[in-house]
């Protein structure tokens, strides 16, 4: 098996490891094993299992860091501004932190939740402490990557104008950031399993996940807030509540040692970024890890029916968007499906809380006029085109439904008498649209037609073809299998880059004709049509599939 | 069987998740060298009793106690002393057999040369030679089945746990590993059998344990349940205690029900 360079780097640390009671040589060991199944992925039930690529999982993460380097081009612009460094910090890692939440939150809750792994490693010498050590390591050894990518450019820019000791001072700080994300998750994580027993358990996560995503979509703000940002060079004025803001105890050692702000109060956040995380950490691994221990088996419990919702409606639905018997059955299976997957909505249910906060995010960006003030003349009287940025969140929901915790399943396709494999993927399609996609439009939809009155009724009509359209081409580039055929794995995110950029360069030039075009009523009407047509093309034609074309 | 030392001794073990009451006060004392037939209806908790003794499952009350310690004082000394068959055959799955072998072998202690050798014999004599270096899941569910018996006895266990361990094996497999279990026994070693095939626990089995609702309603000997119960097989005893008496009737009406189309 393969050594890890990580690993060797981590044994620079086996004293600290040591000293928390863990036993450092077998952690290592589940480390080396989970890194090189990591490495590896058995993607389909049906594929040939020798033949499958040993290293696309890899690719995909490294795809994913270096996404992230490529936006962290955009985020060392903030650091070339001329502002003094304790804003400049501030505002990265705060963009840093809140990238991070989000990674922990939709694509490692699935590897901190596990259970399934107890039941091999436990039975095994290996303690709680060491098996839960590695757990978080292995978690750590994702985030620091991800978390160092993404700052890389800053990191470089920050280096060249402040010297090495900026350097020094926001390795640690990346070190530290990332300690605090897994302990803030599994913090909140905690005081869920606390309140909620396990037939709850399992929705609640999900609910909260919309919660954590608009928390730090709004609790953001206030980073920029700390300075008033219209005024690039006021000078900083200290407040009681900074002191909540992760991010601006770790902007103060910079704003002590590079600025040389010598205000008490710095001196006070920097002892808040050091003791902070160490705090956070020691209560993760006396109290919250062992809470989890006892309670994670809630998860296992398949308590409860799952209710049913009203039967009729569905078939109602089901009956009037799909014309074939299978796509009708495939509509309502995947609804179900996407129901009762956790996994899948742990991925799915936090892009969609962010469409629904993007829009009001950005009408609050514009603190010039007041709220109202804003929705009625802000950007042009055209606030609602806003949507657009909803839009792209939503139509990313899509790529997700290939992908399921009981993938084995999939080989039911086979066994069934179906013909045309397009049917299947059409309904699946449609009933992703109609369970995830549609009824956060809807809402959104319904805001600004309550806001901004019937008026805008046409460019709604737009901008949910456009919608229709572009999640139906993601969908097609981004996916080669059944749905639920393929399993969750870590890093899933990498391979959709590709297709993700494709898809906003198309929703980009969508977006620009109908801004164009805005105010002229009888061009966006005739936009209308022609996406309609366009749209009723794109479905007749895209689900010619046979078999063959099949990734299964 | 002469040495009477308790290997395992549970008392008065309790166990709920939440308000649901699985475990309901058992208690047990297994002496070294027994084969223990555990059986009982789906949900009567005996995976429940099994990973407490594994030390998967925490937050139980009584005490359980595996070669003289507490399991609950947090050392996991004992559990070098321990095999598993999970009934789920929970494996990492994209290792290769070699690659896992190793790692167990690792936490184990054991010498790792000797140990890959013992391995491929043991696979040769189970028919699985020449997978060794194979992903373990391009293997068929008999062969993965087989090499997690292997992977439970490569450390030379006193105590096995086997949960439905013949699930998958074909019926020469079967025989074979039936004869490793009775030599297993008969040098000592306790294990621990929890199934629903009724004939081999009947067989296999020295001693029989049957769980009912969170409780032991049945211990002892198949001669003595049967002298006890009036009943000729293990399946009838297990109908009779658990007072299942409608298959017949069941039966009909399902058949009656497939019939409908």
């Amino acid at each position: 098996m393969k050594d890890f360079t990580v690993l060797k780097l981590l044994d620079k640390f086996q004293s600290l490891y040591k000293k928390l009671g863990v036993n450092y040589k077998v952690m290592r060991m589940i480390l080396q094993i989970k890194l090189t199944m990591d490495g590896r992925r058995v993607s389909t039930t049906m594929a040939n299992n020798k033949k499958t690529d040993e290293n696309t999982d890899k690719n995909n993460y490294l795809r994913l860091l270096m996404f992230n380097a490529f936006m962290s081009i955009f985020i060392g612009l903030i650091m070339m501004y001329d502002m003094s460094s304790l804003k400049a910090t501030n505002i990265v890692i705060g963009i840093n932190l809140f990238m991070m939440v989000s990674l922990m939150i939709s694509d490692f809750s699935t590897v901190l939740l596990d259970v399934k792994e107890k039941n091999i490693l436990l039975p095994k010498p290996i303690d709680s402490k060491t098996f839960n050590a590695a757990k978080t390591t292995h978690i750590c050894i994702y985030l620091m990557g991800l978390s160092l990518s993404l700052n890389v450019i800053p990191l470089i820019i920050g280096t060249v104008k402040y010297g090495v000791l900026f350097f020094v001072i926001f390795i640690i700080e990346n070190i530290l950031a990332v300690l605090i994300v897994i302990a803030m998750t599994a913090l909140l994580y905690t005081l869920v399993l606390k309140f909620f027993d396990g037939k709850k358990l399992k929705d609640i996560i999900n609910y909260f996940q919309i919660l954590m995503a608009f928390i730090f979509a709004f609790g953001y703000q206030l980073v920029s807030r700390v300075f008033n940002t219209t005024s690039m060079n006021s000078e900083y004025v200290p407040k009681i509540w900074h002191a909540l803001l992760p991010s601006m105890w770790f902007a103060a050692p910079f704003g002590i040692l590079i600025d040389g702000n010598r205000q008490p109060f710095l001196i006070f956040l920097v002892v808040l970024a050091i003791i902070g995380p160490i705090m956070l950490i020691t209560l993760y691994i006396k109290r919250v890890v062992p809470y989890f221990e006892k309670n994670l088996q809630k998860l296992n419990d398949n308590g409860g029916a799952v209710s049913q919702g009203s039967e009729k409606r569905k078939e109602f639905i089901a009956a009037l968007v799909c014309k074939d018997n299978i796509e009708k059955s495939m509509f309502k299976f995947t609804q179900n499906m996407i129901a009762t997957e956790r996994s899948l909505k742990l991925k799915v249910y936090p892009s969609l809380a962010m469409a629904v906060f993007m829009p009001v995010l950005f009408m609050f960006m514009n603190r010039e006029e007041s709220f109202v003030d804003n929705i009625q003349t802000g950007y042009g009287g055209k606030i609602h085109l806003l949507m657009y940025i909803s839009i792209l969140l939503l139509c990313f929901c899509i790529a997700y439904i290939n992908n399921s915790d009981s993938y084995k399943g999939a080989l039911i396709y086979k066994v069934l008498p179906i013909e045309n494999p397009g049917v299947i993927l059409k309904g699946a399609v449609k009933g992703t649209i109609f369970k995830l996609i549609i009824p956060v439009y809807i809402f959104e939809a319904a805001i600004f037609l309550i806001l901004k009155g019937p008026s805008i009724i046409m460019d709604l009509s737009a901008m949910f073809l456009v919608l229709l359209i572009s999640s139906l081409v993601y969908f097609k580039i981004s996916n080669k299998a059944m749905p639920f055929s393929v399993k969750f794995a870590i890093a899933d995110s990498g391979k959709l880059i590709g297709p993700g950029i494709t898809t906003m360069l198309l929703l980009g030039v969508l977006a620009i004709v109908h801004i164009v075009i805005r105010n002229n009523i009888i061009f966006v009407g005739i936009y209308v049509l022609v996406l309609l047509i366009v749209n009723v093309i794109l479905w007749k034609t895209s689900f010619k599939v046979s078999w063959k074309d099949i990734k299964i | 069987m002469g040495n009477l030392e308790s290997i395992i001794s549970i008392k008065n073990l309790r166990m709920s998740y939440g308000s649901k009451t699985v475990l309901n006060g058992i208690s047990l004392e297994i002496p070294r060298g027994q084969i223990i037939g555990y059986i009982g209806t789906n949900g009567a908790g005996k995976s429940t009793t099994i990973k407490i003794m594994l030390g998967i499952i925490e937050g139980y009350d009584g005490k359980v106690e595996i070669l003289g310690q507490d399991i609950s004082n947090g050392s996991v000394e004992y559990k070098k002393k321990i095999g598993y068959v999970s009934e789920l055959a929970d494996i990492y799955e994209n290792l290769t057999a070699y690659e896992y072998i190793s790692f167990l072998g690792e936490i184990y202690g054991l010498d790792h040369k000797k140990l890959i050798e013992r391995s491929k014999k043991l696979m040769g004599l189970f028919g699985i030679d020449g997978v060794i270096g194979s992903r373990i899941a391009s293997y068929s569910k008999g062969m993965k089945q087989k090499l997690i018996i292997i992977c439970s006895l490569i450390h030379n266990p006193d105590i096995l746990f086997f949960d439905e361990p013949l699930s998958g094996l074909d019926a020469n497999s079967v025989m074979v590993f039936k004869e490793v279990m009775n030599a297993l026994a008969r040098s000592g070693k306790t294990i621990f059998y929890s199934s629903h095939i009724m004939d081999v626990v009947e067989k296999v089995s020295d001693r029989i344990l049957l769980l009912n609702d969170g409780q032991i309603v049945a211990d002892g000997s198949f001669e003595e349940l049967k002298n006890n119960q009036k009943e000729e097989s293990l399946e009838e005893i297990f109908n009779e205690l658990t007072g299942f008496n409608e298959h017949a009737d069941i039966a009909k009406e399902f058949v009656s029900l497939v019939e409908e189309v």
